[in-house]
């Protein structure tokens, strides 16, 4: 018998005998029912038509304003708000290393993704990987297929411990793999990342793609 | 960091600096052992399924004591025995207050199991002044200028043990360590801390003692028992307390034995109420009659009492019900474990700001409130164990001047831990009886 992923709690399946008569694959459960309530999808009205912002009105946010002043334009699906259940899961998963839940919601993002689109996760970098030993956003992506086309410089300061200002007056803080540049060309592409907070990751990875001829880049985060 | 800040303890080589990892001194371990289908973690010898401890990059994590810092199969533990330089400024013991002739003989006891490296179990009623009969040993063991530890299973008995040291012991450097701290550890002679921050410790305390070894989650964990064993040296002593200890127990360490609470009054016996279906009435969203007219009749009186309920989620439900039932201005709060507000909370009934808590058994052992009642709904249920019962009721009658005290209990059914705890209470009541 498991145990529920969040919680630690008893995991019932609950197998009835009508659903082991039917013969369907039987998926096993992850979390139990009080825990997968927990991570509901918030119902959301209004929200940013650019970066997917929670807010009264269904117009552009004042980042997106900004960096449309820039000529630059990323329209972003974000699953959840950055904030309560999400940012505890984000914390026991990225921070603590929690790897056992880095699948919880990939069915949700598969869902988003559609068949013709190419899906590039945000890359760590090299020192992150040696501490954490994964990447979470791969991690999240589970069997989803993805090109790990893009390259992290080293960098001095965790993208996390920086301040708003000193995010976005950034420089360009990826590479691209040269070697796959070819696969990029003329594609569809959806980029994948945790946390969209100020736009600035997102951003400057959709540049890149676009100046390396890729034919339209959207973004999914996990949280806004 | 300093070396000092490694001796006694088992850390990850990634949490220590370069400086520190040249010490030739050092032991080292790898964190992770790989079996053929389980890892074994060195920490906390818990053994994980290798497929859920698995790394995308063919490493092994502990998922079982992530939680104090993961530790993956690429690191390892580095200890330092432990080494004693503490100054000892007398007097050591600053407490003023006085031992009566029960406490004094096991306070004795208590010492001379230190001095002769020796283990002991302290079996004292709820109320006895366990903590008040282990000043005298600590204090010698602070004036030979040994290392103490002080642990418990519980945040909050931690919490109030802490203030109650302090005082006792003035000139003696201590910390305070718990999951939910701030604080970075420090070296000090006297720790005080949670039995999981045990889990950081080998070879480093002369003397360890637990306080209420019982309860949940010390009793029952071999990863947490493993490592009071460990933190403690190898001629140290290792001191248990508490009022309701397992049969177990009593026959693996030796015992001292105290049946009397310190103002000789006897503990206070659980009546019994029966509401034959208090189950089906809360899955409906009710509680008994009898229980709410206990309740308001307690508010009537002014009385200060604690409210337990089998499970968190009726903590709700009783709210609800008494929010609609009591009309004046809400005098109550609902505690349970995992809530943020907890501690401020159970600060609140402390500070006379609200009438009484409902909780779960968190409340159970560790904490005292002057003059309060208990009401427990729903005893039968099998989360109240016979220790937790006894417990519960020994929250009553702590202070001199209100020795006395009611502990309600409505069931369903008379239950074998319901009748157990009432034989328990007698038998000690006897006995001690016999004494006073």
């Amino acid at each position: 018998m498991d145990n529920c992923r969040w919680c630690g709690g008893f995991l019932n399946s609950n197998l009835k005998i009508h659903f082991i008569l039917s013969f369907k694959p039987f998926i096993p459960k992850t979390l139990c029912d009080k825990c997968e309530s927990l991570f509901t999808l918030p119902s959301r009205e209004e929200s940013c038509v650019d970066c997917g912002r929670f807010q009264a009105s269904q117009k552009r946010c004042q980042d997106c304003e900004k960096w449309l002043n820039q000529k630059q334009q990323l329209n972003n699906q974000a699953l959840y708000l950055y904030h309560g259940i999400i940012k505890e899961y984000l914390e026991r998963y990225k921070f603590k290393g929690d790897y056992r839940l880095h699948s919880l919601f990939q069915t949700r993002i598969n869902s988003l993704i559609e068949a013709d689109e190419l899906v590039i996760p945000i890359p760590v970098t090299k020192s992150t990987m040696k501490q954490r030993h994964f990447n979470q956003v791969t991690g999240m992506l589970g069997e989803i297929e993805f090109l790990d086309c893009l390259v992290a410089k080293p960098k001095a300061q965790a993208q996390s411990e920086k301040g708003r200002n000193e995010r976005i007056n950034a420089q360009q803080p990826f590479e691209i793999n040269q070697k796959l540049v070819s696969k990029i060309k003329s594609q569809k592409v959806v980029l994948i990342d945790d946390v969209y907070t100020t736009g600035t990751t997102l951003h400057y990875a959709a540049q890149l793609l676009r100046e390396n001829g890729v034919q339209s880049v959207r973004s999914i985060t996990l949280a806004r | 960091m300093n070396q000092l800040d490694i001796t006694g303890r088992l850390l990850p080589d990634t949490a220590c600096d370069e400086m520190i990892l040249n010490n030739h001194a050092l032991q080292f371990q790898p964190a992770i052992q790989i079996n053929h289908t389980t890892i074994h973690c060195t920490r906390c010898a818990s053994d994980c399924e290798k497929a859920e401890a698995q790394l995308p990059d063919e490493t092994y994590f502990c998922y079982q004591c992530f939680n104090l810092g993961r530790l993956d199969s690429s690191m390892k533990l580095v200890h330092l025995p432990g080494i004693n330089q503490f100054e000892v400024v007398h007097p050591v013991l600053t407490w003023k207050g006085r031992l009566t002739e029960l406490q004094q003989k096991c306070s004795d006891e208590v010492v001379k199991a230190f001095q002769e490296h020796q283990n002991k179990l302290l079996w004292a009623v709820t109320g006895a002044g366990k903590t008040e009969i282990s000043f005298a040993g600590i204090a010698w063991a602070l004036a030979q200028g040994l290392r103490v530890g002080i642990a418990s299973p519980r945040v909050d008995v931690c919490v109030e043990l802490y203030p109650r040291y302090q005082a006792a012991f003035a000139n003696t450097s201590m910390i305070l360590l718990h999951g939910k701290s701030e604080e970075p550890y420090q070296y000090r002679q006297l720790t005080i801390c949670t039995t999981h921050q045990l889990l950081r410790f080998q070879d480093a305390f002369d003397v360890l003692i637990i306080d209420e070894v019982d309860a949940f989650p010390y009793a029952n964990n071999d990863s947490l028992q493993m490592a009071a064993k460990r933190s403690v040296k190898k001629h140290g002593s290792l001191l248990l307390m508490t009022a309701t200890p397992s049969p177990k127990l009593r026959q693996q360490y030796q015992v001292s034995y105290l049946p009397l609470r310190f103002h000789r009054h006897l503990l206070p016996k659980i009546k019994i109420h029966f509401c034959f279906n208090w189950k089906r009435k809360i899955y409906a969203g009710k509680i008994p009659q009898k229980v709410i007219f206990k309740v308001l009749q307690k508010i009537e009186r002014q009385q200060r009492f604690l409210l337990f309920v089998p499970r968190i989620k009726d903590l709700q439900v009783v709210d609800e019900i008494l929010s609609k039932k009591y009309h004046g201005e809400k005098c109550w709060k609902t505690v349970y474990s995992a809530d943020e507000a907890r501690m401020e909370k159970v600060q609140a009934m402390r500070d006379e700001k609200v009438l009484f808590l409902i909780t779960t058994t968190i409340l159970e052992r560790g904490v005292t409130f002057p003059g309060i009642d208990v009401i427990i709904f729903g005893g039968d249920e099998r989360v109240f164990s016979v220790a937790s019962l006894v417990q519960i009721a020994g929250r009553v009658g702590r202070k001199a001047s209100r020795p006395t005290g009611d502990v309600d209990c409505y069931i369903g059914s008379y239950s074998s831990n319901v009748a157990e705890a009432r034989k328990q209470i007698a038998e000690m009541n006897r006995k001690g009886k016999a004494l006073g």
